[in-house]
């Protein structure tokens, strides 16, 4: 139990966190205000690290332009969801949107000479021997913390750093769109929670309106994967499975999906459960090896995920009257 | 038979067709609606009427024919278009958002909000403004209809008549020219129908508003319209005023079966 | 031309796994109006039993197909009496059965893993064993998956369409309303359905488990969307639609490789020609190629 407290661990699980914070707010925004089951959300978060790493590795772009393209493809990405989204409700949206993130990955694992396939990022063809994007940003952390060196005193490693970015982009993030939903733009959306009658009898365009909303969804996605890409250095396919999708599906569940503030609790509490496994060291968790503990974090999100449906839907800042889990 | 109005039309249906799947709908059906006049739509069960009213809101692109509002084409143009160039409407099952308030309801119907827009975001000020312009016709319109004590109540837990009240008020929200209503008064009580006449009749005298109802209940509709449409199998078989449709054969024929019927 | 066999064997092997897959979702979507997503894990599930009879307790490869179908129909069980039906009675919507059945897929593989853990298996079969047909190569796994789907589509048809119990879910799938009120119990045509579901469920993995040849803890996810693309393709609820569906779906994956078409698709691309399939159907006919109601989607 004394590796609890090593911080280095703790400043990880946080900065992951803060990762699934972002990308959990493009969910929440889908879903809480929206009502659109979107269960490929993770496709956008890899399309956009992809882009910017292949974009920065092969076409040599500037860092930043990478990133912005990277954030324009998850876009585009929002709008053919969109345009699903025109034709298909519930159910059926939310299998085409599994088809179109697992699309994805198939596309990432066999398009080998764009991607570098199964090998990863690592592969992707480039001038040099191994490919490498995070150079720019290594860079630019070394010389924000020798600035705060020199300022403070203080030594900040480069995950301190890129915990402190994270946490920064989210905050705004969640700021940001506290706010928009809190504009008729998201009045109208909820409404059409319940059918398009009738906000299209009052004139909204309610198609136009789920686009927007998958859009930037789509692009909180975006950035969060660009921030994955920069923690991890390296991407590879399988970082895009479904199975991340799922995980932001439970973090906003936990928090109450009608809520903005339930998103940074969600996640918090889903990081911690899943990184403090590790450490329990009295029965039950004591009788498996750490491969199996592996399996056993993922039963109790499976049991977790159960648990809400049939007990909690509201989550756990969620109002019973606000509920829309049915 | 005269299938136009005499007053100016604001909607008007021209040579409506619509079959679904080989059945016609709606055969070549003309209406026209007149500024600042109560028409009423009726006909038995399949005339139609309820396609062509859908054809009229949007929801059903016709086959052939045009719709025009003022003058200008909007035949197979989406319902929130239709909806923005001022005509309203009001839904059979008086459909309201359940789990909103009434008053959320109610400014979900506010026509031209700078907020709706998702570029409204970076406009505060114009939605402060527009938004307090929007409480007083809101808190205005309750008062009217008398759910003004309601406001905050969750609109899936009003009954089904002050849902209608709800779907009307809502839809006047957006000071709309002209009101298509959805059989307005299908399964409503009779202290209710006399409030909703006077309000209809109310709303056209004194804000110039236009109606067109579809409706069921022949004699709510006869005494407050200036000129009635009746429709069977698919097309028009009168158009004139009240008092003519009783006496009109071809209407006690729709409603009654053919004359060689009925023992002579 | 003996591209063509291969691919059209090919085809009808995964066709017969992709159909009965097919049925067994469509018809406890009927039924139940609930897409299933954890089958793809009672597949696998059924299928490791079943190994796990034949290598390990050495049981004979024949006599582990019935084991599968009832560790199918088990499974589909012992869930409904503990997930599904308290979701029943809650009136759970969409979303929270889709949630539910993500988390039952999740524990059943995780479980999975961890008593078997993560190596991959087969049957005690001879794997390479095949013969020439009309200039191309048949393997004796794919004849066996072709005896076990033929048998089981036949069996399955006279259950569906022969037995009163299958009329009865018929009607129920058709017209939920109806059907209960001329008296049709309830109770009775789930508990049907999730026996009949449960062993098609069974028997899909072990013929999948054969023709794969080895396979892992994920085999049954692997086939679960193209067996979605195959229900949606097949009108959803409609189960010889999804035998329909199922075989067509096989028959374009496998082909879409074939070198005429434009070099064809390489192989690995296969689950990406299933995808898209079902993302077209989805856009274009969310009814599918039987249905005359458009779903309220």
């Amino acid at each position: 139990m004394a590796d609890l407290l090593v911080p280095g661990f703790w400043i990880f699980v946080l900065i992951n966190a803060g990762i699934y914070t972002i990308f959990a707010l493009g969910l929440q925004l889908q879903y809480g205000v929206a009502g659109l089951m979107n269960f490929g959300a993770v496709a956008l978060m890899g399309l956009s690290a992809y882009t910017m790493v292949i974009s920065f590795i092969t076409w040599n772009v500037n860092f930043l332009v990478a990133c912005l393209l990277g954030l324009i493809a998850a876009g585009i990405g929002g709008v053919f969801l969109g345009l699903m989204a025109r034709r298909l409700r519930g159910d059926y949206f939310a299998i085409v949107t599994i088809a179109f993130s697992e699309t994805f990955r198939y596309v990432a694992r066999n398009a080998s000479d764009f991607t570098g396939g199964d090998q990863g990022s690592l592969a992707i063809p480039s001038d040099s021997v191994t490919s490498s994007y995070v150079a720019p940003w290594n860079e630019f952390v070394a010389s924000i913390s020798i600035h705060i060196e020199s300022l403070t005193g203080i030594t900040l490693d480069r995950d301190s750093i890129m915990l402190i970015a994270v946490w920064s982009v989210a905050i705004f993030l969640l700021v940001v769109i506290a706010r928009l939903e809190k504009t008729p733009w998201a009045q109208v959306l909820r409404a059409s929670r319940e059918g398009d009658l009738v906000p299209s009898s009052l004139g909204k365009n309610v198609g136009l309106m789920r686009t927007q909303v998958l859009v930037l969804g789509s692009v909180l996605g975006g950035v969060a994967g660009i921030f994955f890409a920069l923690q991890f250095s390296f991407i590879q396919p399988n970082n895009f499975e479904p199975l991340a999708t799922f995980f932001a599906w439970m973090i906003i569940l936990l928090g109450g999906a009608t809520r903005v503030v339930g998103v940074p609790v969600g996640a918090l509490i889903f990081g911690f459960i899943f990184a403090g496994t590790r450490f329990f060291d009295f029965p039950p968790f004591s009788w498996f090896d750490s491969a199996d503990k592996a399996y056993l974090r993922l039963i109790i999100v499976g049991a977790i995920l159960i648990a809400i449906v049939l007990w909690r839907p509201q989550g756990i800042l969620g109002r019973r009257k606000e509920m829309i889990l049915e | 038979m005269n299938n136009l109005s005499t007053t100016n039309p604001i909607l008007q249906a021209i040579d409506i067709f619509k079959s679904f799947g080989g059945v016609h709908a709606v055969a070549g059906a003309s209406i026209d609606v007149s500024q600042g006049r109560i028409t009423a739509l009726i006909g038995p069960n399949g005339a139609g009427k309820t396609t062509l009213f859908n054809v009229l809101t949007g929801m059903v692109v016709p086959d052939t024919g045009q719709v025009l509002i003022e003058g200008a084409q909007f035949q197979g143009k989406p319902p929130h278009v239709i909806a923005r160039a001022g005509v309203g409407r009001t839904f059979q099952g008086a459909h309201v958002v359940t789990r909103m308030s009434v008053w959320d309801n109610m400014m979900l119907g506010a026509g031209n909000n700078p907020g709706d827009k998702l570029r409204g975001f970076f406009q505060p000020r114009a939605r402060k403004l527009f938004s307090q312009n929007t409480k007083s016709r809101a808190t205005e319109l309750l008062d009217e209809v008398g759910l003004i004590n309601l406001k905050d109540e969750y609109a899936g837990n009003l009954s089904g008549g002050q849902r209608k009240l709800l779907d009307f008020a809502r839809a006047m929200m957006a000071h709309p020219r002209i009101l298509l209503l959805d059989e307005p008064f299908a399964g409503v009580n009779p202290t209710l129908r006399l409030g909703l006449t006077r309000l209809i009749e109310k709303l056209q005298s004194e804000e110039a508003v236009t109606f067109l109802l579809v409706e069921h209940d022949l004699p709510a509709v006869m005494k407050m319209s200036h000129h009635v449409y009746v429709m069977a199998e698919g097309g028009v078989i009168y158009s004139g005023p009240p008092s003519g449709v009783l006496e009109d054969q071809h209407v006690v024929d729709a409603y009654l079966g053919p004359r060689s019927w009925k023992a002579s | 031309m003996s591209e063509l066999v291969q691919l059209l064997i090919n085809g009808v092997v995964t066709g017969l796994v992709l159909a009965l897959g097919a049925a067994g979702i469509s018809m406890v979507f009927g039924v139940l109006r609930l897409v299933n997503f954890a089958a793809g894990d009672y597949i696998t599930i059924s299928a490791f039993v079943a190994v796990i009879a034949n290598i390990d307790f050495g049981i004979p490869f024949w006599l582990v197909i019935p084991i599968a179908a009832l560790a199918g129909i088990i499974l589909s069980l012992i869930l409904d009496l503990l997930l599904w039906r308290p979701l029943r009675r809650k009136k759970a919507g969409t979303l929270s059965l889709f949630l539910a059945a993500i988390g039952v897929a999740l524990i059943l593989r995780q479980g999975l893993l961890l008593f078997t853990g993560s190596g991959s298996r087969s049957f005690d079969v001879d794997l390479l064993a095949a013969y020439d047909l009309l200039g191309a190569r048949i393997a004796l796994v794919q004849i066996y998956v072709m005896i076990i789907g033929i048998v089981s589509i036949i069996l399955l048809l006279v259950v569906m369409l022969g037995t009163t119990i299958g009329r009865r879910m018929r009607a129920y799938s058709d017209n939920s309303v109806l059907a209960s009120v001329s008296g049709i119990n309830l109770n009775q045509v789930v508990l049907a359905t999730w026996i009949i579901s449960g062993a098609l469920m069974g028997v899909t993995g072990v013929m999948q488990g054969l023709s794969q040849g080895a396979f892992e803890s994920n085999m049954g996810w692997a086939l679960l969307l193209p067996i979605f693309a195959a229900v949606v393709l097949g009108s959803i609820g409609n189960i010889r639609g999804a035998l329909v569906g199922g075989l067509v779906l096989g028959l374009v994956m496998e082909l879409s490789t074939w070198s005429v078409l434009f070099g064809g698709i390489p192989g690995s691309w296969k689950p990406v020609v299933a995808f898209m399939s079902l993302a077209v159907v989805l856009l274009f006919r969310p009814q599918g190629l039987f249905g005359t109601q458009t779903r309220s989607v």
